[in-house]
């Protein structure tokens, strides 16, 4: 028996200086820990973000809205405002930056346009094609009809 | 069409890299060493000369747990805030206690089960430094008494007890992984079941590794009838966590819901994982169903393939959960692919260096308690032994 009340001392021993060390460092308060170790390894700032979207945030933004495109696309522009694909272009087109060296055109399938308005279960019911497969012309993209900048007509 | 996606959602990012599949996967290991451990600890007697080794197999597991999420947080130096501020109304918080739970649980197994052993190195052991760990170990009671090995006894199934439940829970936080990004495909009731299956597969499988490992270090002959029970426990479990998973995949396919856009969207990113899981478990199912049949150096090339298919296996299933779930948009409408950074942090070779670290620890910990006696030492002090019977 005096083996077991051995170990169960040594047991209470090392859980009570695990539990004052951790009211210790609650009283000594964030200046200690995790400031202390935070100015060892040269880190400021108590707080912040994990270091994943820190990295992202230092990056360069790829998207730049579509006051970007304005700028020399005038004439899509003032047209998408006018019908219901008023979003940002880039969401059909593509980050920006690099742009004009860097590519923007888009594959003109009904695939594309199906990306956004086939019926998929998690899709909200905006505009749907329910007849997907048959709409239009089945064989030729959708854009013979409509202008993907202002799809509704007139 | 694969031209719209990749941007569609552009703020979609895969934060859980290859180190937080490790992490899952190293708890299931332990999951089901323990298990196995205390499959022989209450049923299976036959079992009884593995304990010391899975004991001395588990521990490093354990201990090595924490590392891939060490290396995975932005600030290590802080990690030890989950215990300073405390958030019992979070699982994952709480997974801190509950690991430490495990780590006490397995330490005090551990000197429980090497009493007996401390208090006869502590006589006979000639390196003056060892003998004195060893001394200290001892915590000054040399009783070796029926009594006391009894009361030894009693006290190893309690924390065996504890071991198994503290496992347990361990792996429930481990699937928080998966489901906490709760996708439709791996947002599934099925999923903490086949979750701890598949860990009780992956534990055996490293069991038996070690099993043939240890004998072969220590010229112990290999007994055969061990390796059939655990091997048998090894494919029923298999079974069961293969057999849920494609029932529950099956369900999808019929149902057609949500989920099962989920999947066909995300099976050409995880293709591989998937087929590694399938083809692997289908392989370690027959492996270890025929290996029964055989004898000798067959069965023993048998299991060991079986074995690391099986690990292989969870590992792929481990990706499927913590790095699948992260591929697809909530929205359905676009994915990301994950290839992991080959240096860095969380690259392949930190991976490597953490999945090499509990094999390392075992040496380290193999030397100071070694589950077996050498074959060849003779001592002409008959040696007292941890069992009731013979004492
Ligand atoms: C600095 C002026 C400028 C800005 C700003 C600009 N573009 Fe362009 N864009 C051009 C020019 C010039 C071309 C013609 C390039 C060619 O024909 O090779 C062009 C062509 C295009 C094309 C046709 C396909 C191609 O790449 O040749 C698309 C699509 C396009 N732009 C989209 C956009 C979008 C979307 C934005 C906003 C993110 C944008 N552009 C902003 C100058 C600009
Ligand atoms: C619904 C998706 C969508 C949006 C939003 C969109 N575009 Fe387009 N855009 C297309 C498609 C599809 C084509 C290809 C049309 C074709 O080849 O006939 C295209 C072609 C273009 C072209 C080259 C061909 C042309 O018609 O001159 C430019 C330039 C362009 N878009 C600029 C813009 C700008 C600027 C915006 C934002 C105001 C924008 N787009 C928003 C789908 C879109
Ligand atoms: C990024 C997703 C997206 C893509 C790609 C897309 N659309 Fe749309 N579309 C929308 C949204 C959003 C609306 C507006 C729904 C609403 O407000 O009811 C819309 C509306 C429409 C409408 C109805 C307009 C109206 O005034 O009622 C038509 C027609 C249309 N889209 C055609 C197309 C065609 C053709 C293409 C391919 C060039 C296309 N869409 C590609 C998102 C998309
Ligand atoms: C033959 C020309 C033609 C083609 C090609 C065509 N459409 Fe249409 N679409 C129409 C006409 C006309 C209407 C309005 C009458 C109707 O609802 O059928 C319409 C209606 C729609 C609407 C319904 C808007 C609403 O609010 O109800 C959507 C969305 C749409 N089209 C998308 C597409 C898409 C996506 C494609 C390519 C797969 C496509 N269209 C191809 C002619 C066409």
């Amino acid at each position: 028996m005096k083996h077991v009340t051995r170990a169960l001392l040594l047991f209470v021993f090392i859980v009570l200086v695990f539990i004052s060390a951790i009211f210790t460092l609650r009283a000594l308060g964030e200046e200690y820990y995790p400031g202390i170790p935070d100015s060892l390894l040269g880190i400021k700032g108590l707080y912040g973000y994990d270091r994943n979207e820190k990295v992202i945030i230092r990056n360069e933004p790829d998207f730049l809205g579509k006051e970007y495109c304005k700028n020399c696309h005038e004439e899509i522009y003032e047209k998408s405002l006018k019908g219901k694909h008023d979003f940002e272009c880039e969401t059909c087109h593509g980050a920006g930056r690099g742009h004009p060296d860097k590519d923007l055109s888009v594959e003109n399938t009904r695939d594309f346009c199906l990306n956004c308005h086939k019926p998929v279960i998690a899709r909200p019911d905006f505009s749907l094609v329910y007849d997907w497969e048959t709409h239009g012309y089945p064989d030729k993209p959708c854009t013979v009809c409509h202008d993907p900048h202002h799809p509704w007509f007139g | 069409m694969s031209e719209a996606f990749g941007y569609v959602y552009p703020n979609h990012e895969v934060f859980w890299g290859i180190l937080i599949v490790i992490y899952p996967y190293f708890v299931s290991i332990i999951t089901g060493m323990v298990t196995i451990y205390a499959i022989s600890e209450f049923w299976r007697k036959e079992l009884k000369p593995l304990e010391k080794m899975i004991l001395v197999g588990t521990f490093p597991f354990v201990l090595s747990a924490l590392l891939p999420l060490l290396l995975d947080l932005g600030q290590p130096q802080r990690a030890f805030e989950i215990y300073v501020t405390p958030n019992f109304s979070s699982v994952m918080a709480v997974f801190g206690i509950v690991y430490l739970t495990e780590l006490f649980a397995i330490l005090g197994e551990l000197w429980f089960v090497y009493r007996v052993d401390f208090i006869w190195w502590s006589q006979t052991e000639r390196n003056p430094i060892k003998r004195l760990i060893y001394k200290i170990l001892t915590l000054g009671v040399y009783d070796i008494s029926k009594k006391a090995i009894e009361i030894d006894h009693k006290v190893i199934k309690v924390l065996t007890f504890v071991e198994l439940i503290a496992a347990w829970c361990l792996s429930y936080v481990s699937f928080l992984f998966g489901v906490v990004k709760s996708n439709p495909w791996w947002n599934t009731t099925i999923l903490p079941v086949s979750f701890v299956f598949g860990g009780l597969a992956a534990g055996g499988a490293m069991v038996l590794i070690l099993y043939l490992l240890f004998s072969s270090y220590y010229g112990k002959r290999v007994d055969e009838k061990i390796i059939d029970i655990i091997s048998n426990y090894v494919f029923f479990f298999l079974l069961a966590a293969f057999a849920l998973e494609m029932i529950n995949t099956i369900l999808y396919a019929y149902k057609e819901d949500i989920a099962w856009a989920v999947i066909r969207i995300t099976s050409t990113e995880l293709a591989v994982p998937m087929a590694i899981a399938v083809i692997g478990s289908l392989e370690a199912l027959l492996f270890l169903r025929y290996s029964r049949m055989v004898s000798g150096a067959l069965k023993q090339i048998m299991v060991v393939i079986a074995s690391i298919s099986v690990l292989i296996a969870v590992f792929a299933l481990r990706w499927n959960m913590v790095i699948g779930a992260q591929l697809v948009d909530y929205s359905l409408r676009g994915y990301v692919s994950y290839t992991p950074p080959l240096f860095g942090k969380e690259g392949i070779l930190a991976a490597l260096f953490v999945i090499a670290a509990p094999f390392v620890i075992m040496a380290i910990v193999n030397y100071f308690l070694p589950p077996y006696e050498k074959e060849v030492e003779e001592t002409e002090i008959s040696r007292p032994t941890t069992s009731v019977s013979e004492a």
